[in-house]
């Protein structure tokens, strides 16, 4: 199980009694909002609309369950009883008092959590797929070389004052759960031809008011040079990133306006450079890290449960969750369970406190101690043995956290939008909510098939509207809230930003209009094509012209 | 920045039967001001009052007129330095018809509500 090490807990412990410190200076007025914003924002603190908003690094999105009940106790205790997990694979608190942050961090220290690195123009805290060290289609647990990166970034001299803030993310497996292609950089583990095993390393992704597929810098990196190239990375930027125009400083428009090809070579030709110079990571560390992140002990079983088939077999419903909620395990008569925190009609990422204690107990008892959290705002229990399947799913029901409808319409990704953030030009909840009641028969939610809604309430694309099969982004027209729609966007490896189908609809009007798409694609669609496959192989017109065809 | 958030009027509020926005807004030729800051302590939305700071918008003191809006705005100072508030900033209100202020954009009423989808939370909680 993932743990930082001494030397982070020390960093972690005299970070907390600097941040009391500053917190008792800023309420006698020692310090004024100016000079205190930046240091609350090093810890994680916003000023929201309603509230102060203390945002919670969740490393890899990996809990214990002793973890996950602190964050509940602290719902409970400084909060109004509920946490929001969001696509950074973070959680929020959206109404804690400046006064009781100092106490807050301190009993996160207790749990080896923190707030650090989720603001500010460094290296953000790497993320890795949440199905890390169980997926049967892993080739390596991408923790071990985001945690390479991590040490390895975060008290980096030279990284620590980037032109603009810097998101890596890293995925083990083929099939992309992590979105490596819309971060600044992007890694890949993948095998060589002749089997060895290393990394595709892409840079220049990203969302927020330019977004961009992230492009290949290296198809394979052997394994021990990591950190030298991604420093050559690092250094092409820090000398060409626009440090001039806040807009233009993310990696990628520097990758965008000097092409792929000569990003490559100039990378290319720093790393001839530094290579062999600079640090690289000793096979040591890396073990060291590795043992972080050893498999728990599994069981040895057969690879499928007698029990679990009967049970499918006899329970429609729990047949139905399974089907919904589970992948395959690389581990024999193991499976990965996700708990959906997608209510019909609930507020997407949202957990009460009793919801968190319960996870914590499941956790503990079927899962190996251990949750994960998805950048798609939900959890994931990662090693549970199938014969326990039964019995896990009547427990999450009780609690009202087995919706069947994981990567269905109604698994949407909602940013806070105007509810909570000040940044926002329009409400995002809401709209999820009702687009979620609208298609809130479980059964037909199937029948559509794998359906990516994301909405994001401004431009920054929290929500991650670019890359859903259907994206929505609210706008402000003339102070009336508005809602964009695009199609086709695409956050795996198959990556692809959405394209924009129109004008845009209103508050009242977005949910019929989304109906509508989903009914065109219904009456479009061929055999066992997903939504997304029918839009690329009809295109935009069809949607669009239908989408805005008079009644 | 506030412009652009300031000068909301949404659909909803129209919906909620705030109908008066646009008919006091036309016989007055502009909304009435008041002044909005979040409290340092704790970062609740507060509103300048007839003696200090509140609340309930509906407490909230409301002017006429950008001078006197600049005046009030003026008012909150002191309290900014004095470590009670931070980021005051002028808002449109109008009052609705039974003379409550209502904030007339979208965030406002926001703020000065709570989170829409959660009636259970913020001062909306509290009424
Ligand atoms: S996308 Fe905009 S509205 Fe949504 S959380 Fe991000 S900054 Fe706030």
């Amino acid at each position: 199980m993932y743990r930082y090490d001494e030397f982070d807990q020390t960093f972690v412990a005299q970070r907390v009694a600097q941040f009391r410190d500053q917190v008792a200076r800023r309420l006698v007025g020692e310090l004024t909002e100016d000079e205190f914003r930046p240091l609350r924002l090093m810890n994680g603190l916003y000023l929201q609309l309603h509230a102060y908003m203390l945002r919670v690094a969740v490393p890899y999105g990996t809990l214990s369950s002793r973890q996950m009940r602190k964050l509940a106790h602290i719902a409970r205790r400084y909060d109004k009883g509920y946490g929001h997990f969001t696509t950074r694979q973070n959680i929020q608190y959206n109404w804690p008092a400046l006064k009781d942050v100092p106490d807050i961090l301190m009993e996160l220290a207790e749990v080896e959590m923190h707030a650090l690195q989720t603001s500010g123009n460094c290296i953000r805290n790497v993320t890795a797929d949440q199905y890390s060290g169980a997926a049967a289609d892993e080739i390596e647990d991408p923790r071990i070389c985001a945690e390479v990166i991590r040490q390895w970034s975060s008290l980096h001299p030279e990284f620590s004052f980037l032109p603009r803030k810097f998101k890596v993310a890293v995925t083990g497996a083929p099939h992309d759960r992590a979105a490596v292609a819309v971060h600044d950089i992007g890694i890949r583990i993948v095998r060589g031809d002749d089997g060895e095993v290393g990394y595709a390393v892409l840079a220049g992704g990203g969302q927020g008011r330019t977004p961009m597929i992230g492009k290949t810098v290296r198809a394979f990196l052997p394994k021990p040079y990591l950190l030298s190239y991604l420093e050559a990375i690092l250094r092409v930027y820090n000398e060409f990133g626009r440090r001039d125009n806040m807009f233009k400083a993310r990696i990628k428009i520097l990758v965008h306006e000097v092409g792929i090809d000569e990003f490559r070579r100039r990378v290319e030709e720093e790393w001839e450079h530094i290579r062999g110079t600079a640090v690289e990571v000793p096979e040591e560390e890396v073990r060291r890290i590795a043992s972080y992140f050893a498999p728990p002990t599994f069981a040895r079983l057969p690879a499928v449960s007698e029990g679990f088939e009967r049970q499918q077999r006899t329970d429609a419903q729990f047949a139905l969750w399974a089907r919904a909620s589970l992948h395959p395990h690389k581990q024999p008569g193991y499976a990965i369970v996700n708990i959906s925190l997608k209510p019909i009609g609930g507020v997407p990422g949202d957990a009460t406190a009793e919801q968190m204690d319960i996870i914590a107990d499941l956790a503990e008892r079927y899962a190996f101690d251990e949750v994960r959290v998805t950048h798609e705002q939900n959890l994931t229990l990662p090693h549970v043995r199938q014969d326990d399947l039964y019995a896990l799913w009547q427990e999450l029901d009780a609690a009202g956290l087995a919706t069947a409808n994981i990567n269905t319409v109604t698994d949407i990704i909602a940013c806070p939008g105007l509810d909570y953030c000040n940044l926002a030009n329009a409400r995002a909840i809401p709209i999820a909510q009702k687009i979620s009641e609208r298609f809130g028969d479980i059964e037909q939610a199937h029948d559509i098939g794998e359906l990516k809604i994301k909405i994001s309430g401004c431009i920054n694309a929290c929500g991650h509207h670019h890359v859903g099969h259907i994206g929505i982004l609210g706008v402000d027209k003339k102070g009336v809230e508005f809602y964009q729609l695009t199609l086709g966007g695409d956050a795996t490896e198959t990556a692809a930003l959405g394209e924009l189908v129109g004008p845009a609809f209103g508050y009242d009007d977005v949910v019929d209009a989304v109906e509508k798409l989903v009914r065109i694609y219904l009456g479009l669609r061929q055999e066992n094509e997903r939504f997304l496959d029918t839009y690329r192989r009809v295109g935009l017109q069809p949607f669009k012209e239908k989408l805005y065809a008079a009644h | 920045m506030m412009s652009k958030t300031e000068s909301k009027s949404s659909k909803r509020a129209s919906e909620e039967g705030v109908l008066a926005i646009s008919t006091a807004r036309g016989a007055r030729g502009e909304a009435l001001k008041a002044v909005t800051a979040n409290r340092l302590v704790d970062g609740l939305v507060v509103y300048l009052g007839g003696d200090g700071w509140v609340e309930a918008l509906a407490a909230a003191r409301s002017v006429s007129g950008k001078e006197a809006a600049a005046a009030l705005l003026a008012e909150a100072e002191p309290d900014v330095a004095a470590c009670r508030v931070v980021g005051p900033y002028v808002i449109d209100v109008v009052p609705d018809e039974a003379g409550t202020l209502q904030a007339t954009s979208e965030r406002e009423r926001i703020r000065a509500l709570g989170p829409t989808m959660r009636p259970d939370l913020g001062k909306q909680a509290e009424a």
